[in-house]
């Protein structure tokens, strides 16, 4: 099973190369599509380059690598604009719901022990300035978007590592507030719990929606220049499901976490 | 005009731009077919990933216009054609050009086999005083 697994992904990983470009090497016009979409460039120029490299390959004999070189220096080379869609204004537009999301998630788990002991929420410096400390690296991302892509592509596992400490960072203020006797554990606000649980809960449920919508799940998609031969309608092709797929986890594992933490805080607080 | 050795690279970096331009004056056509003029012409060998950007760069410019055909049996391919600018160009980069080449060529004369012979009557007078310093 595993090896079949690994063959329907293997499959399904140059699913977009090798439709539009079949006789250049998957991974070189994989690493060209790479470049491309970094750089910002819209689908309908992605296209046409790629189909552009494929006929220059087919007609010449050359294997792409010998007649483009790298795939990224050449990709740089022909510098083509950015896309309406995936300029810096509409990447902000695009992460803000999620800044909204996990500041919702926040509010949910801190004040669910506070309703689960019906009592009011005393939020402690502490946590004010996990969230104060959370708002400002969300909106370093936002600030920095492009390097920070840049940079988790090509090095998951670090860029991985670095966002869970930057999480530990980002939570310490409040787990020290609860733990030790600092100004951090101090109140500094006071309100009943309730209404914060409901908003907060509210937040990441309305985002999680927002990002279901069918049109979120396939944004600016590769296409040819022209319709292939015997491939039915227009341009417009439908996103591989591989793509999909991954968009629709992203967008549920907000709620999915929030839903978990919120358990685990109200099951400790009535303990 | 044999081509048993590639000329140098730096020097084909310059005369790139005017020599496409000069196959597209012929008529809309498309990179690979663009690569085998030039090489029937004797310039060599053209790298894709030498062409494209320049054409990329000419289409930005305003100089050609494209449009997408389907290959015979094949790809599709985009065409290129010259726009009015894109003539003007060509115009003054080849006269430019030949220019440029009758000065370097009768500055180098004397240094290639043979040169002399050519050039001897025309030249000898004009360049005499560094005959005598060599």
């Amino acid at each position: 099973m595993i090896t079949r697994l690994r063959q329907r992904a293997h499959e399904n990983r140059y699913e977009i190369e090798r439709a539009l470009a079949p006789h250049v090497d998957e991974r070189w016009a994989e690493s060209f599509l790479l470049e491309l979409r970094l750089q910002g460039v819209g689908g309908d120029d992605i296209g046409q380059a790629l189909a552009e490299v494929d006929s220059h390959v087919a007609e010449s004999g050359t294997p792409a690598d010998v007649a483009f070189g790298d795939p990224a220096a050449y990709a740089r080379s022909l510098e083509l604009p950015q896309s309406e869609q995936q300029a810096g204004r509409s990447v902000l537009q695009m992460l803000l719901p999620n800044a909204v999301s996990f500041a919702g998630m926040m509010l949910a788990i801190t004040s669910a022990p506070a309703v689960a002991r019906q009592e009011d929420l005393s939020l402690t410096w502490g946590i004010l300035t996990a969230v104060a400390l959370g708002i400002a690296v969300i909106t370093a991302l936002l600030r920095w978007t492009d390097p920070v892509v840049r940079a988790v592509v090509n090095h998951p596992f670090r860029a991985w590592l670095a966002s869970m400490a930057a999480i530990a960072v980002v939570v310490a203020p409040s787990v020290a507030g609860l733990t030790t006797d600092l100004v951090l554990s101090r109140e500094a606000v006071h309100m009943s719990a309730l209404p914060v649980l409901v908003a907060g809960v509210l937040a990441v449920l309305v985002v999680a929606a927002w990002n279901l919508r069918p049109s979120e799940l396939v944004e600016d998609p590769v296409v040819p220049p022209l319709p292939a031969a015997g491939a039915g309608a227009g341009g417009r092709r439908r996103q591989p499901t591989k793509g999909r797929g991954a968009a629709i986890v992203v967008a549920l594992s907000t709620p999915v976490a929030t839903v978990a933490l919120v358990a685990v805080s109200w099951w400790a607080a009535t303990r | 005009m044999d081509e048993i050795q590639p000329w140098p690279s730096d020097w084909l970096r310059g005369v790139l731009e005017v020599c496409v331009l000069r196959v597209l004056a012929d008529g809309p056509t498309y990179g690979y077919a663009i690569t085998a003029a030039l090489a029937e012409g004797g310039l060599g060998t053209t790298k894709g990933g030498t062409l494209y950007p320049l054409l990329k760069r000419f289409e930005a410019a305003g100089w050609v216009s494209t449009e997408w055909r389907p290959g015979d049996g094949g790809p599709g391919r985009k065409y290129y054609d010259l726009t009015d600018a894109g003539r003007a160009v060509l115009h003054e980069r080849s006269a430019q050009w030949l220019a440029f080449s009758r000065a370097t060529s009768r500055f180098v004369a004397h240094a290639a086999p043979g040169g002399t012979r050519q050039h001897s009557t025309e030249d000898s007078t004009e360049h005499g005083t560094t005959e005598a310093r060599r």
